[in-house]
């Protein structure tokens, strides 16, 4: 229990500072986004001081003192109120995030689970019959899938079997002639779409928890409580996973947690070259605007949902590891 | 007919020959302690009879009779009947051995329940018996191993080996990573556990003076093969190879005015090295032209004792000869 409070208050504190930093770094950036509006329109003319300051009020940009615009910042933020999009003007931040969002966490959070829960379970396997055919080929593929760079692997899928063979569509993340609603062609289209992406998803992450499980698994294998396990003529199920498995999946749990914290943030390349309409793509094209509010809430919940993954990896460490939970106990 | 029968048993680790032609018997009811130093083969030699040497090592000759069957060709499947019912293991130290993220009593009733499956109320009896005999009270069933000493973790061990009242059981370093007052202890605990379930036990360390302690007769090992099986009292009276002798120089007399302890001079041998010869003949005082030449066969005698030595041999026969 104490270790439970020691690691919430670690987990405020995370937050605390993230959340300072995140309101510190744009603004610490060179220019602002009225100056690259302004850029935008030269040449189109020239353009008075009012109509300047008329875009600076219209954004929200203030020359108030740094201090009181950190005081508004937490204000805003225990309101959700990131302000309004400078790109998607005149849309709000949350409203831009709330459309992005559920799409990024059904593509990326189902394949990150997936991939973890596939990967261990050939992992676990490839390490139990080690040496076999099925090893062999498992680990040499994997270990060339996981070498992959993403994005080519990507471009060549689509290539393949959206330009060359019809057979996925090559963009988006549902028909273009439908509009988002909750019907079975809307959700058929949908899964549709996402089919391509999560393919080449798991292809290039599957291999990442394969070989880390395998490694995991043959370090276990060879424990004294293992070979222990063995001379007592424990069936062979119970060895490998009550034995084995449970103990070489431990190392595994703070990155898998850690993974699903980074589900948030969206897959960039992925939704780039899918141009997937999830956080990833919003995140691109609010870096490539300036657009400071979006990107800020964007950093905020990336913040939030990690730190908070890493808190649910520490009370699932604490279930599954009696050694932490005794250690947390007396410390 | 003796409950094990080794037979010229050879065990590999690819190139390096770990196990060589080693050959001996172990009565019911017997402790055969065998001694050397750190990469004599002890060790490999307790797993292989147990089938539980780790790849890449594999037997590569020899027969293993347990109880008239022989374990050498038994595939794993066939091997289950005898596993924890009949030979049971103990390893080094205990420290490792004990699965670390299931309580104590789960890992007594899986091998029950496994092998000979009772009731709730029956089993919970058993394990409180179990651990009662090591003298460690009921309630750390519940516990996990890292939740007990070095010293109650080895004495939950050897209760987990007695827990089906196996035959023989093969004890690998069990006292090594304990201080000597817990190993005095256990060695206690274990000759009183002995005279009442009359198990057969391989008692594999290098510490020769716990060995002399609790085995009936001791076997020597060094450089992977046997040198040396005698009583216990006759060996510690009445050495028979140079390399007993030297190991028992090792241990000074307290009772001496001057005490001087002597090393064995040299390294151990390289068990990579195939060469013929004797593997002890570089740091042996008696060594002749002959023992760099021809490995000395290991000749057992009737009453179980038996040496492997040109030296030792050429003398007795001239003995027997006048």
């Amino acid at each position: 229990m104490r270790y439970l409070l020691r690691r919430s208050f670690m987990l405020l504190l995370t937050l605390w500072s993230a959340i300072t930093l995140n309101f510190l770094l744009p603004r610490l950036m060179p220019g602002n986004p009225a100056e690259v509006m302004l850029a935008k329109f030269k040449g189109k003319g020239t353009m008075g001081p009012q109509a300047i300051h008329a875009i600076k009020v219209m954004l929200g940009i203030s020359n108030e003192s740094l201090w009181r615009q950190y005081l508004q910042y937490w204000d805003n933020i225990f309101h959700l109120n990131f302000g309004v999009s400078y790109t998607y003007f005149p849309y709000s931040v949350m409203h831009m995030i709330a459309q992005a969002l559920p799409w990024t966490l059904a593509l990326i959070g189902v394949t990150t689970i997936l991939s973890f829960v596939l990967g261990t379970l050939l992992g676990v396997w490839a390490a139990w019959w080690r040496g076999s055919w099925f090893d062999m080929a498992i680990t040499s593929i994997f270990t060339f899938t996981s070498s992959f760079p993403y994005f080519w692997f990507a471009l060549i899928s689509v290539f393949l079997l959206s330009f060359v063979v019809h057979v996925f569509p090559i963009s988006g993340g549902y028909a273009t002639y439908m509009t988002p609603s909750w019907s079975w062609a809307f959700f058929g289209s949908a899964v549709y779409h996402s089919v391509l992406p999560a393919f080449t998803i798991l292809v290039s992450s599957l291999g990442g928890w394969q070989l880390q499980m395998r490694n995991n698994m043959i370090t276990a294998l060879n424990e004294d409580y293992v070979v222990l396990a063995r001379a007592k003529g424990l069936p062979e199920r119970l060895i490998a996973v009550g034995y084995a498995a449970r103990n070489a999946i431990l190392p595994n749990m703070t990155g898998f947690a850690m993974s699903l914290g980074f589900v948030v943030s969206g897959a960039i390349l992925v939704e780039l070259v899918f141009a997937y309409p999830g956080m990833g793509d919003l995140l691109y094209n609010a870096v490539s605007n300036e657009d400071y509010p979006l990107m800020q809430a964007i950093f905020l919940m990336i913040v939030v949902a990690v730190v908070a993954a890493n808190f649910i990896a520490d009370v699932v460490n604490v279930l599954l590891d009696p050694r932490i939970r005794r250690g947390a106990e007396t410390a | 007919m003796a409950l094990l029968a080794v037979e010229h048993l050879r065990v590999t680790y690819g190139a390096v020959e770990a196990v060589r032609d080693v050959s001996f018997e172990l009565e019911r009811g017997e402790i055969l302690g065998i001694v050397g130093e750190s990469g004599s083969g002890k060790s490999t030699l307790g797993y292989a009879i147990a089938k539980l040497l780790r790849p890449p090592g594999q037997i590569a000759a020899g027969r293993v009779w347990f109880d008239g069957v022989d374990l050498v060709p038994l595939r794993e499947r066939d091997l289950k009947a005898i596993r924890w019912r009949e030979l049971a293991v103990v390893m080094q130290s205990g420290m490792n051995a004990l699965n670390p993220v299931t309580p104590i009593r789960r890992q007594f009733e899986d091998a029950i329940l496994t092998h000979r499956p009772m009731g709730a109320q029956a089993m919970r009896e058993r394990v409180r018996e179990m651990l009662a005999l090591v003298n460690i009270e009921e309630r750390y069933a519940d516990h996990y191993p890292h939740e007990l000493s070095g010293g109650m973790k080895q004495r939950v061990a050897i209760a987990l080996a007695l827990v089906l009242d196996p035959k023989l059981i093969i004890f690998d370093e069990p006292t090594t990573a304990l201080d000597v007052v817990v190993q005095r202890y256990i060695v206690q605990n274990l000759k009183a556990l002995r005279a009442r379930y009359h198990f057969a036990a391989l008692f594999i360390s290098h510490d020769l003076g716990t060995v002399l302690e609790i085995a009936d007769r001791v076997a020597v090992m060094y450089g992977g093969r046997l040198v040396e099986i005698q009583d216990a009292r006759a060996l510690l009276k009445r050495p028979r190879h140079p390399y007993t002798q030297a190991l028992l120089r090792c241990f000074p007399d307290p009772r001496d005015e001057r005490i001087e302890v002597v090393g064995i001079p040299g390294t151990p041998p390289d068990l990579a090295d195939l060469r013929p010869g004797c593997a002890f003949a570089p740091r042996c005082s008696r060594a002749q032209d002959r023992c760099w030449q021809e490995t000395p066969a290991y000749r057992a005698e009737a009453d179980g004792s038996g040496v492997a030595c040109h030296a030792v041999q050429d003398e007795e026969a001239v003995h027997v000869g006048h």
